[in-house]
């Protein structure tokens, strides 16, 4: 596996223009990507799309809802995709639109294979890390899931830094007891420290920990 | 020249004639003479009969050089007319032919965009190809369907090139026999561009089996582009409904086809609708008030003519052109 995610990584290409969608897939697809069409966003909304890394290659202006539209319904979505634009003609309040939505790059037509690579490079780099982050997000939910009603209880006040004894006050128990449970969700969360379990605590968010987790939008 | 020259001919002979003036009488004279003319003997009757032959010939010199007056007036006022129409006709044309400039340059972005896209198709399909002349063992096969894509892509560009070249240039008119359809084609293509990224929807609705017209091609675009572009603008201010301009060609009443462009804008005010055709008439900010006016002037000089109904759901345009009779001189031009 290489950078751009290796022969798995698949570049979705949306451009209404048959021609340019048929050129810039077979370049694609000769660089060694997996390439999927669609002429317009509707299309590419509705089509199954398999769980793998992945990007798009987005075309502004189409009929129908345009680039700059379907960049801002996939924001919403869970998981969106890393999205390269390409305009015929690109004006600045559009890429700053586009750019400020998130967009990985805002390239103007026609590009050349260098530049529209390093994008989709740029944008596979992207969806891998948010893929590697999702994945160990998943694993540490699954590993939460795991913990009993009681450990979590004991999980929760370990992260915010209190000691066993008043642990014990706090939820009515022994301080031995507690000590066992804090054993348990050590091991269960595989934890090396209590600083490693507080980062796990952030990333699991508020389920974890009585702190409300932040907006980030 | 011919009348110059009788009219020398008929002076000459009066200088020629020096005892008709010897007679100082005027032709009243004549009358007043009469009586005595009984008694005057048979030397009377030579002086007589040279005064009948002056008369004769101050009548006629009179009459040739009254002819001769008016055929000359006539002649240099119907020049004097012929010169007013040819330069109104070159006006006319100039106008045109600033306002097919003007409405060009409004959609050169899209036209841009348009050779942009082709461009961008060849640059792609070349890189691709390369890649796979480089790959072991060269796909051939898909490099001979590239280049055969580069190949149609290049004349969608020079499609496009010629297009505005034909709009833009100054052809003289050229009257031949039409396909409205082909007309309607290649207007939508050049502001589909355009439209689209006013986020407006450009409907061509052609109708199969037109008949063709007689008519100047650049002038029929360019009065079809005059209606899209107005309908586009009336359509600039509606942001809260549908944006949809349906270009429509059908068979009109009897020997007439039409042209239609409707747009689903705010439409026109019953008081603006007379005077909508009419010169420098504009409710725009910074309208020329010529599009429409140019549209009159062209269905007029194609003899037919072009009318404007508004209702509460957008502003209709429809132009009506005169069809050859079918089997006529007839020829796809493209």
């Amino acid at each position: 596996m290489d950078a751009r995610g290796g022969p798995y990584a698949t570049v979705h290409v949306v451009d209404d223009d048959d021609g340019v969608r048929k050129a810039l897939g077979r370049m694609l697809d000769a660089a060694g990507y997996r390439v999927r069409g669609y002429a317009s966003a509707g299309e590419f909304l509705m089509a199954e799309k398999a769980d793998e890394p992945a990007c798009l290659v987005l075309d502004v202006r189409m009929p129908g809802p345009s680039g700059l539209d379907l960049q801002s319904a996939l924001a919403r979505q869970e998981d969106p995709l890393p999205v390269v634009f390409l305009t015929g003609h690109g004006d600045i309040p559009m890429t700053v639109r586009a750019l400020k939505a998130g967009a990985v790059d805002f390239l103007t037509k026609p590009v050349d294979k260098r530049t529209l690579l390093a994008a989709v490079d740029g944008a596979l780099a992207q969806a891998a890390s948010r893929r590697a982050e999702r994945d160990v997000l998943a694993d540490l939910q699954a590993r939460y899931a795991a913990l009993s009603p009681r450990e979590r209880e004991v999980f929760a006040q370990v992260v915010t830094g209190k000691l066993n004894k008043q642990i014990a006050g706090d939820i009515g128990a022994a301080e031995r007891t507690v000590k066992a449970h804090r054993a348990k969700v050590m091991e269960k969360m595989q934890a090396g420290s209590v600083a490693d379990l507080v980062r796990m605590a952030e990333r699991l968010g508020p389920t974890s920990s009585p702190r409300e987790r932040a907006p980030h939008d | 020249v011919g009348f110059g020259s009788t009219a020398r001919r008929a002076l000459l002979a009066l200088l020629t004639a020096p005892c008709l003036w010897a007679q100082p009488q005027a032709p009243d004279d004549t009358r007043a003479a009469e009586p005595s003319r009984a008694s005057a003997g048979p030397f009377y009757s030579v002086v007589e009969s040279q005064r009948e032959y002056r008369d004769l010939l101050v009548a006629g010199l009179v009459t040739l050089v009254a002819q001769t007056g008016l055929i000359v007036a006539l002649l240099v006022q119907s020049r004097r007319r012929r010169r007013a129409e040819l330069e109104a006709q070159r006006q006319r044309a100039e106008l045109a032919h600033a306002s097919r400039l003007s409405a060009v340059g409004q959609l050169m972005a899209s036209i841009a965009h348009e050779i942009n896209q082709p461009l961008g198709a060849i640059l792609s399909n070349a890189e691709a190809a390369q890649m796979l002349l480089e790959a072991d063992p060269p796909q051939l096969e898909r490099v001979r369907q590239i280049l055969a894509d580069i190949g149609h892509e290049d004349r969608r560009a020079s499609d496009v090139i010629r297009h505005v070249r034909s709009l833009v240039g100054k052809a003289p008119t050229e009257m031949r026999a039409l396909a409205l359809n082909d007309v309607a084609l290649e207007v939508l293509d050049l502001v589909g561009g355009d439209a689209r990224r006013r986020g407006i929807a450009l409907v061509p609705v052609l109708h199969p089996s037109l008949r063709p017209v007689r008519g100047d091609r650049v002038q029929l675009q360019q009065a079809l582009l005059n209606l899209i572009l107005n309908g586009m603008e009336a359509l600039a201010e509606a942001r809260d409904r549908e944006r949809r301009i349906v270009v429509r060609t059908k068979p009109g009443d009897d020997a007439w086809v039409e042209l239609v462009v409707a747009d689903t804008g705010p439409g026109i005010t019953a008081d603006r609708l007379p005077r909508l055709f009419d010169s420098f008439y504009t409710t725009k900010p910074d309208g020329l008030g010529l599009g429409l006016s140019i549209v009159r002037s062209i269905a007029e000089a194609h003899g037919g003519r072009v009318e404007a109904e508004s209702s509460g759901r957008g502003a209709v345009f429809r132009l009506r052109l005169p069809a050859l009779p079918p089997g006529g001189e007839f020829k796809r031009y493209s």
